[in-house]
């Protein structure tokens, strides 16, 4: 790897964390989370050449842009960046990635998905950061529906989550709303996780053309 | 774009799409008719409740880490628009226009081979709450041997073939149906389909 040093033939990068402790703090297995070291490696150092995902990296993995604005991917980095430096570092990549494996507890899912919403991170997810999360949905998707409309939905899905009624939706409200709605969880899975030493067979193959060693 | 009703240029278009697809008889309109009504009856299976907007949310690419593992290439493109048109029109509408894609990509493919007469069979698929629905094509190609593979998110499968016809799948998918009701009383309809 370019920006990885080399140190007595093994290499690692400086986000590294011993992989045996890390999968049996995951849902991971070992070789999982291996797998997911070639990954990280390769995510780490596609932009700024210092083994950690910088936001910037994460935006380009993502959208093959480095300076796309989206207001969920920006959450989702936030959220995976546990120690709250600007930066993912492989532990931080690995448990937060657990979360989104399909055999990951639910109770997982559902904490995280909560602390996404809560875009201001007050501990509730009130009412205009719904409303602001619809509207960003709609930008996103070239959509335009007329404010009444969004504030009727809004309005809508919030006076049923909000079922003490105190203008806020909080853990334990969050929580029977899901237990109703199980389908708002879906994009706290991803197919993908279930078999990563078999699933991007093109990355591997591509890895291996850019391996340059340093000595 | 705007939640509205269409155009008269719009339905005319739909009409003429319609009886083209009839008049050349290279498509089952029997079949596209009754997958049609499955799907609105299926979709329909759940009652139009209120649109929960989490669920709106949770569709954006923000979310779709699929990217870090299959190389940046997205696994779902999707077309949203909003209409004001229910929700039967749309479907039959999207149905059409996918038919006549297909038709068109299968005439031309390089598997069409000689005279080729096909039939376009599209049959309708329920798949989980909130109405989601697929429409998977079997294009039946009367033709030399061909290699046939279903594809679909997860990967190929093994070929197959039916009856000593080949027959070649792709599966466009019409991903989410929701409904609600605007503060004036009329439906508008989200869709996100991909071809």
């Amino acid at each position: 790897m370019g920006c990885v040093p080399s140190t007595a033939g093994v290499k690692y990068s400086p986000g590294y964390e011993d992989l045996v402790k890390l999968a049996s703090k995951t849902t991971f297995t070992v070789n999982e989370v291996e797998a997911l070291y070639e990954l990280y490696k390769k995510l780490s150092c596609s932009i700024i050449k210092d083994g950690l995902i910088h936001k910037e990296e994460f935006q380009f993995a993502l959208f093959r842009s480095s300076n796309k604005k989206n207001l969920f991917a920006d959450r989702v980095f936030d959220l995976f960046d546990i120690k709250r430096n600007g930066v993912i570092d492989f532990g931080e990549f690995v448990r937060s990635l657990s979360i989104f494996h399909p055999n990951a507890p639910e109770s997982e899912k559902i904490a995280f998905a909560f602390k996404l919403y809560d875009l201001r991170q007050t501990g509730y997810i009130e009412r205009n950061e719904l409303k602001e999360m619809v509207v960003a949905l709609l930008n996103e998707s070239d959509l335009y529906l007329s404010d009444d409309i969004v504030e009727t939905i809004v309005h809508k899905t919030f006076t049923q989550a909000d079922s003490k009624g105190d203008g806020r939706i909080d853990l334990d409200e969050w929580r029977d709303f899901v237990k109703q709605n199980p389908s708002l969880l879906r994009n706290m899975t991803l197919p993908y996780l279930k078999d990563i030493t078999m699933a991007f067979p093109s990355f591997i193959v591509r890895s291996e053309a850019e391996d340059v060693d340093m000595i | 774009m705007s939640p509205r009703s269409w155009t008269d240029e719009e339905k005319r278009h739909g009409d003429l799409l319609s009886k083209y697809l009839y008049l050349t008889r290279r498509v089952d309109m029997k079949q596209i008719e009754k997958t049609i009504q499955y799907l609105i009856v299926s979709g329909m299976s759940e009652r139009p409740s209120d649109p929960n907007v989490f669920h709106l949310i949770s569709f954006s690419e923000g979310f779709d880490l699929s990217p870090l593992f299959v190389g940046g290439k997205r696994r779902e493109e999707g077309i949203w628009f909003a209409t004001r048109e229910p929700a039967s029109c749309v479907v039959s509408r999207v149905a059409l226009d996918t038919a006549m894609i297909l038709l068109h990509r299968a005439s031309t493919s390089p598997m069409a081979g000689s005279g080729g007469r096909f039939r376009l069979r599209i049959e309708g698929e329920e798949r989980g709450r909130m109405g989601k629905l697929a429409v998977a094509t079997d294009i039946f190609i009367v033709a030399r041997r061909c290699s046939l593979w279903r594809s679909g998110a997860t990967g190929a499968t093994p070929p197959s073939s039916a009856r000593g016809s080949t027959v070649m799948r792709s599966a466009p998918t019409l991903k989410d149906i929701m409904w609600t009701s605007s503060s004036d009383g009329q439906i508008a309809t989200w869709i996100k389909y991909k071809v």
